[in-house]
C-alpha cells in the first residue's frame, strides 16, 4: 500500500467504521454476522470488519484511478461504489444498486 | 413469535435527523416486515442514507487536497525532525493549495480551512455533524503522522 493510500484510509476509516458499527449493533446483522465470541468482542469485530471493508473500498478507488489527482468520480458514482463493497462483504443485493 | 420483528427505526437509524424518503420506506417496512425484511431494509437505509455516504465522500475529497499538505510537512519533519518546522511547511502549503493566508498554524485550524476550502471548490453542503467527522479524522491522522 503506497503512503498515500494509507492517508486516505486513514482519512476515512471513521466513517467506514460508523457505517459497520451501526448495522453490526442492530439485533439482525449481529446475529448474522457475529458468533457469540465476537459478540463479547463487538468493539474488535466491527474494528476488524471495518478494516477489510475498507482495505477493498480503498483497492477500487485505486483500481479505477480515483486516487490520483486528476480523476474523480461523482458523489453518487462514490456512493455505489461504497455500497457495492459493503454488499459484497454482508452478501446481500440492493435493489437500487443499479448502474 | 408475537414478540417485536427486529430493531425499531429508531434503533436502527438514530434520532431520525434529517429524514429522508428511504426512511420513510423503511419505517413503513417495518411496521409490517417479517424479520429478514427488516434486516434488509435496515442494511439499505444504512448503506445509502445521508449524511454516511456524504461524509464519507467528503473525507475522501478532504484527503485528496490534504495530501499534498500532509507529504510537505512530513517530508519537512523526516529531514529537520522539528515538528514546528513541519507545520510551518504544512502551513506553507496549504496556503498554496487554498490561495489564502492562514494566521493560525495550528492543525486543526489548517484542516479545518481545508475542509471549508474543498466544500467551496467542489460545490458539496454539508451538515455539521459531516464536517466534524471528516474535520476530526484528518486531524487526528496528520497530529498521529507528525508525533
Amino acid at each position: 500500500m503506497t503512503d498515500k493510500e494509507e492517508y486516505f484510509r486513514n482519512v476515512m476509516k471513521d466513517t467506514i467504521k460508523n457505517t459497520v458499527q451501526t448495522l453490526l449493533r442492530t439485533r439482525e446483522f449481529s446475529k448474522r454476522f457475529l458468533t457469540r465470541d465476537d459478540q463479547k468482542n463487538i468493539d474488535k469485530e466491527i474494528d476488524r470488519i471495518s478494516d477489510e471493508i475498507m482495505t477493498r473500498f480503498i483497492s477500487k478507488l485505486s483500481e479505477r484511478g480515483y486516487l490520483e489527482n486528476d480523476k474523480e468520480p461523482s458523489e453518487s458514482e462514490f456512493g455505489k461504489l461504497l455500497k457495492s463493497t459493503i454488499d459484497e462483504y454482508f452478501g446481500e443485493t440492493s435493489e437500487s444498486d443499479s448502474k | 413469535m408475537g414478540s417485536r420483528k427486529g430493531p425499531s427505526a429508531h434503533a436502527i437509524l438514530g434520532s431520525g435527523k434529517g429524514a429522508t424518503r428511504t426512511q420513510t420506506q423503511l419505517q413503513r417496512k417495518l411496521k409490517d416486515a417479517s424479520t429478514k425484511a427488516v434486516a434488509e431494509a435496515a442494511f439499505k437505509a444504512v448503506a445509502t442514507i445521508n449524511p454516511t455516504i456524504e461524509a464519507l465522500y467528503l473525507a475522501y475529497k478532504v484527503a485528496k487536497f490534504t495530501y499534498p499538505i500532509v507529504k510537505e510537512g512530513l517530508k519537512e519533519y523526516n529531514n529537520t525532525g522539528d515538528k514546528d518546522k513541519a507545520v510551518d511547511k504544512m502551513k506553507e502549503e496549504t496556503v498554496k493549495q487554498i490561495g489564502r493566508e492562514i494566521k493560525d498554524a495550528a492543525v486543526d485550524t489548517m484542516v479545518s480551512a481545508s475542509v471549508d476550502a474543498v466544500k467551496s471548490a467542489a460545490n458539496i453542503s454539508t451538515d455539521k455533524a459531516a464536517d466534524t467527522f471528516v474535520k476530526t479524522a484528518v486531524s487526528e491522522t496528520i497530529n498521529g503522522m507528525i508525533k
